[in-house]
């Protein structure tokens, strides 16, 4: 094998283990991720409210996930519907233990 | 393996360089590209299903006419007698309009003296005011991105409210929530619970949500519907309707990236079309001079399987790894804002390294299989061919 050869293969090689490192170690939780993880838990206890600050432009976004089913009505009965609006809970899923945590 | 074989695959490479990489490269991108979507949305996700074990078991909320309203207090004490539930407690909180930035906060009213919340302050608040007499004094403690949008608008360690019913009230910063909980907590002011009701107006008998927590997980279904039929006019939100709706609004942000994405995969698949329906002239005589010096179909075969593994491996774990530095180490900029909205109090947070496998997999299974055997096939097609009629 000459040496432009071997050095393809090498890169080859390189590439995969480098990748499946990558993999692994991003897979596998370090002890600082534990610590920030441990502080996010801490502020969700005490604020007690659900749904990430990703976007907070309304406020039915922000905490989307208690939103109620006509949430679109009480804020702005001129505003028609767009897309996290869509996302509110079935009315019925309170009394149907099947129907248990669908989303329509 | 026949080393021969691979020395020879790889220097056919070489002699084909430019052609390969071009393929390598598109290949690489469209993997990166992938990859990199689904991480930050598994992250995001991740960090959901983290913190949603921290939340309430059940969240009770009166409803008229279709409506939130406000809820009695007093059901705290019906809800409490009731059998397997274990702590309740009202929340008072609100949205408050912030005029000069057109952003809404989040205020949050907790009563300071419960115990198991005071093991959570020191960790997660950095006090930097430790002069406030916090009983007579009106205090708010703010998440990172609200103390940055007071402090543009010339608030230093006080904030103005306006209430509801008219009138100011003047509370001083206590502290600010630690930059690792951004995420949960940017838009969070922090106050206590006498003064939220007097901002947003809200009588001492009555409250906007009320909590539950069911120290049993397999009893929350059957607490949820005894409460329900106790009180009718109630909407009762538990853990797992919040964990849908989680589910549900992520798998909406991948999907709208996955449709734009629809156009490379067509792109890919005509590519892969394109090779699979037959090779150039150049390659068939290529096979048909190998045959002609000897060469079996199989040794065909071999080489172009070896040539396939070589480039859709490679370009798989280019652009694999690629993706997840981009995510992980870079903080994946620009395709992060897919996932964030377009207010002002836009968080400066961090995504928590996690690796879906079942996407890797997902992806692994729609491109390396389909390219070799797109390699294979039109090679096999040309090798069965006698050799003197595929050289001509």
């Amino acid at each position: 094998m000459n040496k432009s050869t071997s050095k393809l293969l090498i890169a080859f090689f390189f590439v995969i283990v480098f990748s499946t490192f990558e993999i692994i170690y991003y897979s596998i939780y370090s002890d600082k991720n534990n610590l920030i993880i441990e502080k996010k838990r801490k502020a969700v206890s005490l604020v007690k409210l659900p749904d990430l600050t990703l976007t907070t432009e309304t406020i039915w976004i922000r905490h989307r996930s208690i939103a109620n089913i006509f949430s679109i009505f009480p804020e702005d009965g001129t505003l028609l519907d767009y897309y996290p609006s869509s996302f509110v809970y079935n009315i019925h899923s309170n009394n149907n233990q099947n129907e248990l945590g669908k989303v329509r | 393996m026949n080393i021969k074989l691979l020395e020879f695959t790889l220097k056919s490479l070489q002699r084909h360089f430019v052609k390969k990489v071009s393929v390598i490269f598109a290949f690489s991108l469209l993997v990166f590209l992938l990859v990199s979507v689904f991480t930050i949305s598994s992250s995001i996700k991740k960090e959901l299903e983290i913190t949603v074990d921290s939340l309430p078991d059940l969240v009770i909320q009166k409803m008229s006419g279709g409506r939130q309203t406000l809820i009695p207090s007093e059901r705290v004490y019906k809800i409490a007698n009731v059998t397997g539930v274990s702590n309740v407690q009202e929340r008072i909180w609100g949205y408050y309009y912030f005029v000069n930035e057109n952003v809404n906060f989040t205020v949050v009213g907790i009563d300071f003296d419960i115990i198991s919340y005071k093991n959570n302050y020191n960790d997660i608040i950095s006090f930097y005011s430790d002069k406030i007499d916090t009983i007579s004094t009106p205090f708010i403690i703010v998440g990172q991105g609200v103390l940055n949008l007071l402090e543009n608008n010339f608030y230093k360690n006080y904030y103005t409210f306006t209430k509801s019913s008219g009138g100011k009230l003047e509370t001083k910063i206590l502290g600010a929530f630690t930059s690792e909980s951004n995420l949960e907590t940017n838009d969070v002011i922090l106050m206590p619970q006498n003064y939220v009701r007097e901002i947003f107006d809200i009588s001492e008998n009555l409250a906007n949500d009320i909590i539950v927590q069911v120290p049993n997980p397999n009893e929350i279904e059957i607490v949820k519907r005894k409460l329900q039929n106790m009180f009718p006019d109630c909407r009762i939100v538990s853990r797992t309707d919040i964990e849908a709706s989680y589910q549900n609004i992520f798998d909406y942000k991948s999907g709208i990236f996955l449709a734009l994405l629809i156009s490379a995969f067509i792109s890919f698949f005509i590519l892969i079309y394109d090779k699979a329906s037959g090779l150039s002239k150049e390659d068939q005589k290529e096979i048909g001079i190998l045959k002609a010096l000897g060469w079996l179909t199989e040794n065909i075969m071999q080489m172009k399987f070896i040539e396939g593994i070589f480039i859709s491996l490679f370009s798989f774990f280019l652009g694999t790894g690629f993706a997840l530095f981009y995510v992980f180490n870079l903080q994946a900029p620009i395709l992060r804002d897919l996932f964030t909205g377009a207010s002002q109090l836009k968080p400066p947070f961090e995504l928590i390294p996690f690796v879906d496998f079942n996407i890797l997999f997902l992806i692994f299974i729609l491109i390396v299989p389909i390219y070799i055997l797109a390699t294979i096939i039109p090679s096999w097609r040309a090798s069965i061919i006698d050799a003197d009629e595929v050289m001509r």
